[in-house]
């Protein structure tokens, strides 16, 4: 017997994800530790069944099939066999879904997990921890690094927020399309979140970094195949996402230090992606209702069709970024509409913005700083320029951060 | 070519705290070994680590294999080799070494009939 071999890069995460999430939108999350260590044990099997026969003919299936196993069983064990069948108010077609050998990711029970991890009970980043376990199949081990905390403050949030949800959770199966309907602005957000810490931190270890964004764009894609869940908002979304996706591969140097749009080789940016982009950008706009996103994904787009940074129409990003502070009036976006103005060549007004920011509190913020810096070096004054980039390299966290103000001094003492 | 039984004692902790990826490139390292083996490999089975043992004249049945043992044998193998050295070379390539396991190389006894 000659085994077969090699699986594919991410299909144990994915299929644990999907196995937690469909295992629980089965079982309830007050069974969430239970199903966990019969997944853990499903992972050891196949690593020992696999690791000497090769891989069976459908390994999702297998391991959808021994988890779900495994995890009756031991609620057998338990006594709570009487529970099983009270509780498991899983549909037929969704029954037959799971057994078939072709059930996709898009299953109804997988999705109703996704909405029943974005609890408006739990805080924003306690939802985004959740969701990568129970949806997206993290280790604690990679939430962790994915979200610059320590492997213990990860264990006890999840402990924490599963104690929650244990609470309120036995009648996710219950949700209706409207009631799952309702609950998508939260899983917007979260989503939008979780993009956005694998898109804007920038480290050696960029596998997590991408991951993150890509759990996001994956996660999203499944709303907008699922009948009757998703609105205007989600394609908005996810053109947003596209957009900033599609320059993932130029964002950095070879070193892993950022670079600013400006600096990136256009060449780089995925045509695809940005067309896909701009596929969901104009489906986003059957509707009156505008979001955020809406506006976010304007102007992503407007950088991803200007043939170069100077031919980049400032004038409506501007507008966009004002109407944006309508939504959001956050020190970022207060920010990025200075360095809007300045290109623009409001120099004063991009000034003046800047110095409030700073003002107002945010006087460690090295992001303020550094665009005090760009807009004096545009407007050609030098030593205020060096002087603004030496405070923001005074208080920036990261290296990459730390290289990239360095570059900006050298080049403007060179 | 002669058989040889490679049998696999491990500690069931060396598995529990991994993440899928990591339960992912296991899997892709035992299918990595088996594939540089090639026409070397026989056979395997994995054990499960439930058990019970009897012994001595009395039968007894007590559960498990010695509890003080932390290292149980987790499955074995078989492969075609020309002598035991060089069966002990290939078993040098089993991953589950790298995570702190052992493997007992044992000759197959062969006789002509």
């Amino acid at each position: 017997m000659q085994p077969k071999n090699e699986i594919i890069g991410r299909l144990f995460r994915q299929q644990a994800g999907k196995m937690a999430s469909i295992l629980i939108g089965m079982f309830g999350f007050q069974h969430a530790e239970l199903i966990e260590d019969a997944i853990q044990d499903t992972f050891v099997a196949a690593l020992k069944v696999w690791g000497m026969k090769g891989l069976p003919e459908h390994p999702e299936a297998w391991l959808m099939k021994v988890a779900k196993h495994k995890t009756i069983n031991e609620l057998r064990k338990k006594g709570r066999h009487k529970e099983l069948n009270k509780e498991w108010k899983i549909t037929k077609e969704e029954d037959v879904q799971l057994n078939s050998e072709s059930f996709t990711d898009k299953t109804l029970v997988h999705i109703k997990a996704l909405f029943g991890c974005c609890n408006p009970l739990l805080s924003p980043k306690s939802q985004i921890m959740i969701t990568l376990k129970y949806v997206c199949g993290f280790g604690d081990k990679e939430i962790a690094r994915a979200l610059f905390m320590e492997q213990a403050a990860v264990r006890k949030a999840i402990y924490r927020a599963k104690n929650v949800l244990r609470e309120h959770q036995n009648f996710l199966l219950e949700l209706s399309t409207q009631e799952l309907k309702q609950r998508l602005p939260i899983v917007e957000k979260v989503l939008y979140l979780m993009f956005n810490e694998g898109y804007s931190t920038s480290k050696s270890d960029s596998v997590f970094d991408a991951d993150l964004s890509f759990e996001a764009l994956r996660l999203i894609d499944w709303i907008l195949e699922t009948e009757n869940l998703s609105d205007a908002s989600t394609h908005a979304l996810y053109a947003l996402m596209l957009f900033q996706f599609s320059r993932y591969e130029a964002r950095c140097d070879k070193n892993g230090i950022p670079l600013s749009i400006e600096e990136q080789n256009r060449e780089m940016w995925n045509k695809q992606v940005i067309k896909k982009g701009l596929f969901h950008q104009k489906k986003s706009r059957e509707t009156e209702k505008l979001s955020r996103y809406h506006i976010e994904s304007g102007i992503a787009s407007i950088h991803s069709t200007a043939s170069s940074y100077n031919d980049t129409n400032w004038d409506q990003i501007i507008t966009l970024y004002r109407q944006l502070l309508t939504f959001d009036d956050s020190v970022s976006v207060r920010t990025n509409l200075a360095i809007a103005l300045c290109e623009q060549g409001e120099i004063e007004e991009s000034l003046n913005l800047l110095h409030l920011l700073v003002k107002s509190e945010q006087k460690n913020n090295s992001v303020i700083y550094a665009s005090i810096g760009r807009v004096y070096s545009k407007s050609g004054e030098i030593e205020k320029a060096i002087s603004s980039y030496n405070l923001a390299k005074k208080h920036c966290s990261t290296r990459y951060e730390r290289a990239f103000i360095d570059k900006k001094l050298l080049e403007l003492t060179y | 070519m002669n058989k040889y039984m490679l049998i696999l004692f491990e500690s069931s902790e060396n598995y529990a705290s991994m993440t899928p990826q990591e339960y992912q490139n296991e899997i892709n390292e035992h299918a990595k070994w088996i594939t540089e083996l090639g026409e070397r490999y026989h056979s395997g089975e994995p054990l499960e680590n439930e058990s019970y043992s009897i012994r001595g004249k009395d039968k007894i049945v007590t559960d498990g294999p010695f509890i003080e043992a932390k290292e149980l044998v987790s499955g074995f193998y078989i492969i075609h080799a020309n002598n035991l050295e060089e069966a002990t070379e290939l078993s040098k390539g089993c991953p589950i070494l790298r995570l702190g396991g052992s493997v007992e190389v044992r000759p197959v006894m062969h006789f002509e009939m």
